[in-house]
């Protein structure tokens, strides 16, 4: 697959974009049957509410947020699926809504409780008929059919039916059907759901040595921050439809002042340590919260000297997971 | 031009797949073209029965609807020909599962997807066998005076009515952009409609009745009106072309605006079978 990154070319511009839903309100009761008929009561819900960033050449996004934050609404009008009520995208320099077919020549898209596949035909009967539809040349398709059968470890399933594989090879199969044609840029939503230790291990690996080997862009939306943390080097937060954070997952961690975490061994009861919160306490096993720009680690260990009964110290980062947990739970209040 | 080499790059996967589906499954392919060739016999059964024990019904004489009979077979040999495979005739189904996301996710014109992935050369093709052999009993056991010209007629005929059946479901299975759960299923309640109606002559009726039928339901469209063309009890062709005209406008309106929709709130439901 050859390397098209085009630097000079953002992958995606999207400038102050809103995208409005209508939801009916039915009550379901009788007094409501005549109303409801004539004029039903609507809500309006704000998907994205003036969304605005900008994604280079060869990134690699993650694209985050709680539930209904407007995630795979972003990657439907990115992809020319869904229109924006209001704003400006543009994806490789082209505009989603007027140039879909040549836009959709340029990327790919994966909706991962979705298949593209051909339910009831063998994978690569799918792989052949996207080689039509894309009109990929023979040369270019046989060199990436090659590719992502040995990158994605497909050659035990290509003849099997698409309805008869398990999730985790139906998404390789998935995977590499999306890189037939050589992407520029790949949005993948949810990629992971459901996939196995393993299957997941070998999709994000995959998905890493793809960004850096050909420079493909790729954005990602997950809700398991810690796939997203070990594919992504930058992340943006989604909150209500709007950006509430953009930076890499370092920075993330500094936003909540509690990046780091102690976690401590004791055949006793839970040390009492000022300015540091006890997250959780079970079978000896306690767990801290604590800034380490505010309380020096010598200052932890003379506090934990006074405790004999310790057996074991941890200090680790965060997982990323509790940050945005604490993150989501503050955008509630 | 490239429109067109898209239109047989595509027509020639399509086909290509219905015919691996013969290789792979053959037993299955074949029990399915027989049956679907005998249920499509047995609803016109019904009809020259009705035919042979009166005579000749609507206005039409026993010869005559058997020759209705035969080219109403054909109409929906067409039809199977190039829309009987994934949902290409159904498309309430894609539209109501929010399956339209995978079309437009191809860099085709969704017009040229439509058009062609229902295409089953294989699988399709019992029926119009079927039509073909009935047309051809009863036009070597009639007084039709078979000419070159009148074959070109008989094609422009079936195009003609293909297209009014189609333009009309597609316009039935817009009702699913705006309410996807409740109109799925709406595009077979149209194919039955055709199929059980399309049979009857409509001679017998009162004009207000025929012209119903031949507008706002069109299914005298279909098969009645078409086969009075090719009997020579009609002269003016152009009705047929004017009206397959009009039914695909309007179908390409309503597509449209229902796309439009799509593309403003997107659908609420999603059916995880990729393409079927």
């Amino acid at each position: 697959m050859q390397n098209m990154v085009h630097q000079d070319i953002p992958a995606l511009v999207i400038d102050n974009v809103s995208k409005i839903y209508v939801q009916w309100q039915r009550s379901g009761k009788i007094k409501d049957i005549v109303k409801n008929l004539f004029s039903p009561e609507r809500k309006e819900i704000k998907a994205l509410d003036r969304l605005s960033f900008k994604v280079s050449s060869g990134e690699f996004l993650a694209y985050a947020g709680a539930n209904g934050a407007g995630k795979s609404t972003t990657i439907k009008i990115l992809s020319g699926i869904l229109q924006p009520t209001s704003g400006n995208i543009s994806v490789l320099g082209m505009f989603p809504g007027k140039d879909r077919i040549k836009l959709m020549e340029n990327i790919g898209v994966l909706f991962g409780q979705r298949t593209e596949l051909w339910w009831d035909h063998p994978v690569i009967t799918s792989y052949e008929w996207k080689k039509s539809v894309w009109n990929i040349p023979q040369n270019i398709f046989d060199e990436n059919l090659a590719m992502v059968t040995e990158l994605l470890d497909l050659s035990d399933i290509l003849k099997t039916f698409a309805r008869e594989l398990s999730l985790g090879q139906r998404m390789r199969a998935d995977l590499g059907m999306l890189l037939l044609h050589n992407p520029r840029i790949i949005f993948l939503d949810e990629p992971t759901l459901g996939l196995d230790v393993l299957a997941k291990k070998k999709m994000i690996n995959f998905l890493k040595k793809l960004n850096k080997e050909k420079g493909i862009t790729i954005i990602v939306t997950s809700h398991d921050m810690d796939d997203l943390e070990e594919m992504a080097e930058r992340i943006i937060l989604l909150s209500k439809g709007q950006i509430a954070f953009d930076g890499n997952f370092e920075e993330l961690r500094k936003v909540q002042n509690n990046s780091s975490r102690l976690i401590i061994t004791s055949s006793g009861e839970a040390p009492v340590l000022d300015e540091m919160e006890l997250i959780i306490s079970e079978e000896g096993k306690h767990s801290y919260k604590f800034d380490k720009e505010k309380i020096k680690i010598n200052e932890i260990f003379k506090k934990l000297s006074q405790y004999p009964e310790i057996i074991d110290i941890e200090i680790i980062k965060a997982p990323i997971e509790d940050i945005i947990a604490d993150l989501y739970n503050s955008w509630k209040k | 031009m490239d429109k067109i080499k898209t239109l047989i790059r595509m027509f020639k996967i399509y086909g290509k797949m219905d015919l691996l589906w013969f290789l792979r499954d053959t037993k299955y392919c074949l029990m399915y073209i027989f049956s679907d060739m005998i249920s499509t016999l047995a609803v016109v059964v019904g009809v020259f029965l009705l035919a042979v024990k009166f005579d000749g019904i609507g206005g039409m004489t026993e010869k005559e609807i058997i020759f209705m009979l035969g080219y109403s077979v054909l109409v929906e040999g067409v039809f199977a020909l190039f829309f009987i495979s994934n949902n290409a005739g159904q498309i309430s189904r894609t539209i109501g599962r929010g399956q339209m996301d995978h079309k437009m996710i191809q860099p085709l014109p969704v017009w040229i997807q439509l058009a062609t992935e229902g295409f089953s050369p294989v699988s399709g093709n019992g029926v119009l066998l079927c039509g073909i052999g009935l047309v051809y009993y009863s036009i070597s056991s009639s007084e039709i005076n078979v000419s070159g010209i009148w074959i070109v007629l008989l094609l422009i005929n079936l195009i003609a009515s293909c297209t009014i059946m189609i333009s009309t479901i597609y316009m039935l299975s817009c009702t699913a952009f705006y309410a996807p759960a409740a109109a799925e299923e709406i595009a077979s309640v149209g194919i039955g409609m055709f199929e059980s109606l399309k049979n009857y002559p409509l001679g017998g009726m009162n004009k207000s009745t025929q012209i119903f039928f031949c507008s706002l339901i069109p299914v005298g469209m279909i098969v009645w009106f078409p086969s009075r063309i090719l009997l020579g009890k009609f002269d003016i062709m152009i009705f047929m072309i004017m009206a397959a005209a009009i039914f695909l406008v309007l179908a390409v309106l309503i597509f449209k605006k229902g796309m439009r929709y799509y593309a403003k709130y997107g659908s609420p439901r999603y059916s995880s079978f990729g393409h079927r």
